[in-house]
């Protein structure tokens, strides 16, 4: 979490505190955050709670260390966050967290190059070719290259990196295939060649494209560089006449409730306060662009107004909710080496064949550490 | 006698006891952990989830470490490697010692300052900042290779080849902190009048070099380079910030790491690691210690 | 002439030379320095520029100043003045203003002023007069100030004001004095304004808390490293005993391991750190600093002192001087360079370090190292490039400073007095 977030989290605990005045919150840093916890929570001097995106619910339930908070939460209290938040704070039938943020990529666009954002892909792309000017270092679209910004694509035909429920990887389905193909056909030769976060996002911030693809945390730093700029979903794909929406990962963020907690009493009361007040995740949205997970603060006018958090919002609803499987770092490292080996000769590269390799590698790596 | 060997111990054991107290037990629960099954699911706590209770398995891991055909790979590049980066740290250590120790450079206390600074930067930025400057489309090393004429500046970022080489050039620019101090404070502790009397014999610059100077710094560097090619050996953290996935097969700790990290955390096997690179370094480090005679003291 | 023209010529050619040399092994420093002075700077670019467009200090402000959520805790003197009735032994203000000044020795820290009404003091004394109609008041008053969010307008996010006594109040010609009778005053939605100094704002900033604490963890490392490694040194160069070579093979396996803790050392040493009750306690980890530094730093030193040559310890000897006098008189003077590096190895042990201090400190015994790795957790998300570079270079230059410092102790130790060629 980055200080300004910080500051924002702090203001609320301190109105929390306000109302409260028996209870203390304190929020600390942790670097390293999964082994502290390891070391800190069997030996009594974990936190109560914390915070995270839901991909770590499947490792951290396997190593026994969250909370299950069955006989707190209520129907009434899924009903008030978005399905897929809803789907987020559970696995395998228990539930050990509440959600106060979603959170994916979205398509990001200069106003003064693309008044109008495109509503097909083929809008995009013609707008794509027309900015492509490599010799004057501008391109039809910044896109930071690796497994999770690229899911948007690899995953809009209907393929996966990996499916939660089978426990299998999918990178050799030829939906994932067509994915991977449509990416590096139909927007890679538009863009600087190159996976660099930090040079994709440049290249936007500088003007030298219309589009980037990316999450609510870059607002920041767009907005430090005075682009007039609007957020909006990455628009669906046409082919053979059927339509295809990207699918692109989507976390949700939230706090965990960790085993032996001291409190857990006071921190269930803190955290459903948090995540369930719309006044409160409208302040989150207003202050740091998180996409609301209650649904009446996600449907709320102050939200909805908000065209960023708006445009999140859109995106989101296409969102592939990232898999809880402690399975899944090894799809993570798998996928990535997939692009390293596509990335070596991008134009020419044998996709079907890479992806093949990698997905028995996968396979072959769950079972070399016996969990295959 | 009696004295003398009470003398001794009093001097030694403050440190030796301070280090074991905290190291002992570490290193042998890392041990202990070595020979078990432990991974998520039964350390630090056994969660009811279908994993087996943490128990002794002996060998196991070892014979699966040992026996994998990319650690063999990775063995070998790792030792290149050392070989590879060593041999420029230690060049560019000496050449920059002796270059900000000369008589002949003003300013020398500020330079060597700030020389010093890439040591105190936080690892994972300077490589971000390096892994910038290797972009192959924007980074500076490429652009300039670009002006200069070059046509096909390399992929420093995709090529494991080039990759390697870059990896060379910041290891060498992240050690050269570390042979500098411990080369200058050598030279600076070179009698300036054993100097001076060599002079007056007539001797040249490199004789100088040879006959006086390196002799009594040559233990000084002798260690510093055994140790910086120990930390060329367990070369883990930079690569693994530049391109986890391209260097697998080329240094034997991130091999190991990931290979042990791969489905869900195993960490018996990355105890297992860590003692046989340990194991390794060991036997290294006493076999380059015993040719530097570095074990004797000063009088004998 | 001649040759002071020649010394001269080499002397501009060879510092030439070290400024090219050092300007291209630090071109990433300065690449970072420039990022610290772009605020939205975004690390890559594609467009090198050697001079930034438009430099402004702002992220240094940022990284200095910022009051980002630490919770402060000071003592203040003031004033209050307004209106106020006295019944019953109370005094009750009306309307007023409360006015503090925290000061931090001689310095002003930072000044506020709370509009108050409805408080009411306690009187101690008796003999007190009522009053019919509220009168002018003023009075001096001491007392805490508690503020646990302040934005940098100075705008109290959440603040309270605890043990307000009131002394030497006047209402018309009566004086009065006691404490208050609510338990605190709430800053909140009250209006007031702090207004901090530049002394202030630093003190109160993220960045010193956390750079005292650095202070204190790497110095104490080095002293700890003194007082193992020295000695130790000293023993294994100069003294001949059995055991010698065991126990320097013995330090020398283990100079690579203390580094490589893996998780699962990582783990056992959070145990016995947590079982003997010295969790987060900031010299427990200068003490583990220094311990596992012993090896190396041993070796190193003795490499140092084997370099002294052995005829000075017996040109001493001869001159009838005892052990600990050589050691002191003759011996610490020549390994000054050597103490000094090692010392240096110490404190940039100290100061860099962080997945210890991570592990087994809380939040507010953090050293700066650890401050930064959390900000580092935004790459490749949030993170703001220029503020992180600005507190990267903050963060070397202690370090930078350290080392010029100990240069002077890194010369040549010898004076040449005592041998006879």
């Amino acid at each position: 979490m980055q200080p300004n977030e910080l500051k924002v989290f702090q203001g609320l605990a301190a109105e929390y505190m306000a109302m409260c005045p028996s209870v203390t919150i304190k929020f600390e840093y942790k670097n390293n955050l999964q082994t502290a916890l390891q070391a800190g929570i069997p030996a009594g001097k974990g936190p109560d709670m914390f915070i995270w995106a839901h991909d770590w619910m499947g490792k951290f339930v396997k190593g026994g260390l969250l909370q299950p908070i069955n006989n707190l939460i209520t129907p009434q209290i899924l009903e008030k966050f978005r399905p897929q938040a809803a789907d987020a704070i559970q696995y395998k039938g228990n539930y050990y967290a509440l959600p106060f943020a979603v959170e994916t990529v979205a398509l990001i666009y200069n106003k003064k190059m693309v008044p109008n954002p495109p509503t097909t892909f083929s809008q995009m792309l013609s707008i794509m070719k027309k900015y492509y000017n490599p010799n004057k270092k501008e391109y039809g679209i910044a896109y930071p290259v690796n497994p999770y910004f690229i899911s948007a694509f690899a995953q809009a035909f209907g393929g996966y990196y990996f499916n939660d429920t089978t426990l299998k990887p999918g990178l050799n389905n030829s939906k994932t295939i067509q994915g991977f193909e449509f990416f590096f056909k139909n927007v890679w030769p538009y863009m600087a060649p190159t996976a660099d976060y930090n040079t994709q996002m440049a290249i936007f911030v500088q003007n030298r494209s219309p589009f980037m693809i990316n999450g609510p945390w870059s607002i920041e730093t767009i907005k430090q560089n005075h682009i007039d700029f609007g957020v909006t979903y990455i628009p669906p794909i046409t082919v053979n006449g059927k339509t295809y929406w990207p699918r692109p990962y989507g976390g949700v963020k939230l706090l965990y409730f960790a085993k032996g907690a001291k409190n857990l009493k006071a921190a269930w009361d803190f955290a459903l306060w948090l995540t369930t007040t719309p006044s409160v995740e409208e302040t989150l949205a207003q202050k740091l662009g998180y996409i609301p997970a209650l649904k009446a603060a996600a449907n709320s006018p102050a939200v909805k107004n908000n065209p960023i958090v708006y445009g999140f919002s859109q995106s989101f609803d296409h969102a592939y909710l990232m898999p809880k499987s402690p399975l899944m770092d090894a799809v993570w490292t798998g996928t990535q080496d997939a692009l390293n080996a596509i990335l070596k000769n991008p134009s020419g590269a044998n996709i079907p064949q890479i992806l093949q390799k990698y997905q028995e590698y996968i396979i072959k790596q769950w079972q070399s550490s016996g969990s295959g | 006698m009696r004295r003398r060997t009470l003398t001794v111990i009093a001097l030694i054991t403050p440190g030796m006891v301070a280090f074991l107290f905290f190291n002992l037990w570490p290193i042998i629960y890392s041990i202990y952990l070595s020979f078990t099954n432990a991974k998520l699911g039964n350390f630090p706590v056994y969660s009811h989830s279908g994993v087996a209770p943490l128990h002794f398995i002996g060998l196991a891991n070892y014979e699966w470490i040992l026996s994998d055909p990319g650690f063999r790979e990775a063995f070998l590049w790792t030792w290149l490697f050392v070989m590879t980066s060593v041999t420029l740290k230690v060049i560019v250590g000496i050449f920059l010692s002796l270059l900000y120790n000369s008589k002949y450079v003003k300013g020398k206390i500020i330079y060597r300052s700030l020389l010093i600074i890439p040591w105190a930067l936080p690892l994972l930025f300077s490589v971000t900042v390096w892994r910038f400057m290797f972009d192959p489309v924007f980074g500076p090393v490429n652009m300039i290779l670009t002006s200069l004429g070059v046509v096909h500046p390399p992929n420093w970022i995709n090529d494991p080849n080039w990759g390697f080489v870059a990896l060379n050039l910041i290891e060498v620019w992240l050690a050269y902190p570390f042979m500098m101090t411990v080369i200058i404070a050598a030279l600076q502790s070179v009698p300036s009048n054993l100097v001076e009397a060599s002079i007056i014999d007539g001797a040249s610059y490199w004789q100088r070099l040879r006959h006086v100077i390196l002799p009594i710094v040559g233990k000084p560097i002798a260690f510093a380079t055994i140790l910086t090619s120990a930390a060329s050996f367990q070369y883990f953290m930079v690569p693994y910030i530049y391109n986890a996935g391209l260097f697998q097969n080329r240094f034997i700790l991130l091999y190991g790491f990931l290979k042990a990290f791969g489905g869900i955390p195993y960490y018996g096997r990355a105890a297992a690691v860590m003692v046989i690179a340990t194991v390794i370094l060991a036997v290294y480090m006493y076999v380059n210690f015993r040719l530097t005679h570095l074990q004797e003291g000063a009088k004998g | 002439m001649r040759v002071q023209r020649r010394f001269l010529l080499k002397s501009i050619a060879m510092t030439t030379l070290a400024i090219v040399v050092m300007g291209v092994i630090l071109f990433p420093v300065y690449y970072i320095f420039i990022v610290s002075l772009e605020p939205g700077s975004t690390l890559a670019t594609t467009h090198i520029q050697l001079t930034p467009k438009h430099p402004s200090f702002n992220s240094y402000e940022q990284v200095l100043f910022g009051l980002s959520g630490s919770t402060i805790n000071k003592n203040f003197t003031g004033t209050v003045e307004g209106t106020a009735m006295l019944k019953d032994g109370m005094l009750y203000i009306e309307h007023g203003v409360l006015r503090g000044v925290v000061k931090y020795g001689p310095f002003i820290g930072f000044t506020f002023s709370v509009p108050v009404s409805g408080i009411s003091f306690k009187l101690s004394g008796g003999g007190v007069r009522q009053t019919a109609t509220p009168q002018i008041f003023s009075g001096k008053v001491h007392g805490l100030v508690v503020l646990t969010s302040v934005s940098s307008n100075g705008t109290v996010g959440f603040g309270l004001i605890r043990n307000l006594m009131l002394t030497g109040g006047k209402v018309k010609s009566v004086t009065v004095s006691g404490p208050l009778a609510q338990r605190f005053i709430l800053l909140r939605g009250t209006g007031t304004v702090v207004h901090f100094t530049t002394l202030g704002k630093f003190v109160n900033s993220t960045f010193f808390h956390y750079l005292v604490n650095s202070l204190i963890l790497a110095g104490l490392a080095v002293l700890l490293t003194w007082l193992f490694a020295v000695p130790a040194a000293y023993a294994f160069s100069r003294m001949k005993f059995s055991g010698r070579g065991y126990v320097l093979y013995f330090y020398l396996m283990f100079t690579q391991v203390a580094g490589g803790l893996g998780i699962a050392g990582l783990i056992a040493l959070y145990g016995i750190v947590v079982k003997i009750g010295l969790y987060n306690k900031l010299p427990v980890l200068s003490l583990i600093y220094a311990a596992g530094g012993v090896p190396f730093n041993t070796w190193l030193l003795k490499g140092y002192i084997d370099s002294i040559s052995p005829d000075f310890d017996e040109a001493a000897i001869i001159d009838g001087a005892s052990y600990l006098q050589i050691i002191r008189y003759v011996l610490l003077p020549l390994a000054l360079p050597g103490i000094a590096t090692v010392s240096i190895f110490a404190f940039i042990g100290g100061w860099t370090e962080f997945i210890l201090a991570n592990l087994l400190l809380e939040q507010s015994n953090q050293p700066l190292a650890v401050w930064i790795w959390s900000l580092l957790s935004g790459v490749n998300r949030g993170i703001q490039w220029s503020y992180f570079a600005a507190a990267a270079l903050l963060f070397a230059l202690p370090v930078f400073i350290l080392f010029m410092l100990a240069q002077n102790y890194i010369r040549s130790g010898l004076t040449l007095g005592g041998l006879k060629e």
